[in-house]
């Protein structure tokens, strides 16, 4: 056998295989789905609530259990509205992607949270860890890194790795610059996490439709 | 020098390489997928899965979705298999056939 043709069935199997890639990404979705989500819960965190450690201290925080309540809801909902959509996506187009990792990933983070609280709180709320911090956005992250590696999506992987430093970004911002506003740090996060999956979404969208 | 002693005659094929290739990347696909992706005529396509499920390397699930027959594709662990090694086999032809010049060089030079 010539080089010639080794050389011509690896690179048309590498065509194959980057056009199969193209077919079942649907990233774009997800990105949307959750984006909305996201954006759905800021407002909640501009409520506060007292929270007792166990040392007998309170503080103030953001959000609390209904923010908790929300994510428990919405959460699943959202992988719930996806995995419908990778199914009907791939009765549609004729290929189908492994998504199942993904879910997996996500839920197991969110469940790991909802039920691993950092502390104890006012009312022994359950899913207080959930309810209060930017975890769930973590576990959104860690959820999309997973997926990005399982439609080989390197523009997921590095918006999911944003996604992880985020929190901690708009959370300086918002100390420095916009506290005196009375609204959250965790709100104000979430707000921006919101609008960049949504804008994350409308790109993978535009990108994966360009691919096909 | 050929290499042929780590090749598979199943999956040594264009289209059925094509068809693993495809399989790998995603967890299954539709007949009508790979007859687009891969350029295939229907009868030529059925063939080499005829061949490559034989040797265990893809499975067929046949159902319906509505009242739309369809079949649906499937690599198998064999078949995973297969392809990796057919691929690092190929590989390693070409990297062999890169190095021969250097070699050559390095034979005459302490020749």
């Amino acid at each position: 056998m010539g080089t010639e043709t080794a050389r011509d069935l690896l690179d048309e199997a590498d065509r194959a295989r980057s056009r199969a890639r193209a077919g079942r990404r649907g990233a774009w979705f997800a990105l949307t789905v959750f984006g909305a989500l996201v954006l759905a819960a800021a407002p909640l965190y501009i409520a506060r609530e007292i929270t007792t450690y166990p040392d007998g201290s309170s503080m103030w925080v953001s959000g609390g259990w209904w923010v908790s309540l929300y994510w428990l809801i919405a959460a699943p909902l959202g992988y719930l509205v996806c995995v419908r959509y990778y199914r009907r996506r791939a009765e549609r187009t004729g290929v189908a992607g492994a998504i199942w990792p993904w879910v997996a990933t996500g839920l197991g983070l969110f469940a790991l949270m909802a039920f691993v609280p950092p502390g104890v709180v006012a009312g022994w709320i359950p899913a207080f860890a959930v309810g209060w911090t930017s975890l769930p956005l973590f576990a959104l992250a860690g959820g999309f890194l997973v997926l990005a590696w399982l439609e080989r999506n390197p523009y997921l992987a590095a918006f999911s790795i944003v996604l992880f430093v985020l929190p901690e970004v708009c959370g300086r911002i918002y100390d420095t610059f916009l506290a005196w506003r009375g609204f959250s740090g965790v709100g104000f996060s979430m707000l921006v996490a919101g609008v960049a999956l949504l804008c994350g979404g409308a790109l993978a969208r535009l990108g994966e439709g360009r691919d096909r | 020098m050929n290499g042929g002693a780590q090749l598979d005659e199943v999956v040594h094929q264009r289209n059925r390489l094509a068809i693993l290739a495809v399989l790998e990347e995603a967890s299954k696909a539709e007949f009508g997928f790979l007859q687009t992706t891969l350029d295939l005529t229907p009868g030529n396509l059925s063939r080499h899965l005829e061949i490559l499920e034989s040797a265990g390397y893809v499975a067929i699930e046949k159902g319906y979705s509505g009242k739309r027959p369809r079949t649906w594709v499937r690599i198998t662990k064999s078949g995973r298999a297969a392809l990796r090694a057919e691929v690092a086999a190929l590989r390693s032809l070409l990297r062999r056939v890169d190095d021969l010049p250097q070699t050559r060089d390095r034979a005459r030079s302490e020749g």
